[in-house]
């Protein structure tokens, strides 16, 4: 069975800390071990702090739109903004040296090296879609 | 996110408190600004009460560090949590900032440039 939990936010980073304490409540849910917590916890907040700065503009009347689907072997989640939209392939590597030393650049990378699945979808009316998906593992280290 | 201030002759200790994510990443850069305009040679931030750490956050460390290299100090990272660990590690940016366990190689590192 999959239960769907919504949240949506006003584009102000102050509103991080709520999504970081429904990641919390879904981390439980799900039954996840700390780091698998902590790596989900961070990747959504990676996606939408960029919602918020890169897709919404910082525009408190603008929402970010967040949902977690939960079942039995994974976690879907959905991050989507309204903004311009952006084209995933043109992101530099944050790892190359001449990024290497720069102070931003690395929340699209964390969420690839901290998910299973992330996908980009800039193909609605508006915004973009962030899709994550984090398997839930076996203590054998196998997908359930 | 809660911090402290240390001071000790030439440079700080910054203890930080909370999840540094969302608008606390203006916030750290607004007392490390502070701190390295008021002429302090080095930084040690102390991560050990720091459970989380968004790449905003990191940034702000970077910028703080090559700010303070720049005036030939130092800022070194003490006690960062196993989650904070594994970002840097990802990241690569273990092999730009010193990591330490304990505060005595800590204040023995930041004391000897």
């Amino acid at each position: 069975m999959t239960r769907e939990i919504a949240l949506d936010i006003p584009s102000e980073f102050r509103h991080i800390y709520l999504l970081d304490l429904v990641l919390s409540y879904i981390a439980k849910e799900m039954d996840f071990d700390e780091e698998t917590k902590e790596q989900v916890n961070l990747a959504v907040i990676e996606a939408g702090t960029n919602a918020i700065k890169h897709g919404n503009q910082g525009d408190p009347t603008k929402a970010v739109h967040f949902r977690f689907d939960l079942s039995d072997g994974q976690l879907a989640i959905s991050i989507k903004d309204c903004g311009e939209g952006f084209k995933p392939d043109e992101v530099n590597d944050p790892l190359s040296p001449e990024n290497f030393m720069k102070p931003c650049g690395r929340g699209i990378f964390l969420m690839k090296a901290l998910m299973d699945e992330v996908e980009f979808d800039v193909s609605g009316n508006c915004g973009t879609e962030v899709k994550m998906v984090k398997f839930k593992m076996s203590n054998g280290n196998e997908r359930i | 996110m809660k911090f402290e201030v240390e001071n000790k002759d030439d440079g700080v200790i910054l203890h930080l408190e909370g999840k540094i994510i969302g608008d606390s990443a203006a916030q750290l850069k607004q007392i490390l600004e502070e701190q390295i305009d008021s002429d302090v040679k080095w930084i040690i931030l102390d991560l050990a009460d720091v459970p989380l750490m968004d790449s905003s956050a990191i940034g702000t460390m970077i910028m703080a560090f090559l700010k303070l290299k720049e005036k030939n100090g130092k800022l070194v990272i003490l006690y960062a949590q196993k989650n904070i660990q594994e970002v840097l590690s990802i990241t690569k940016l273990n092999t730009l900032f010193e990591i330490f366990d304990n505060m005595q190689n800590a204040l023995q590192s930041v004391k000897s440039i």
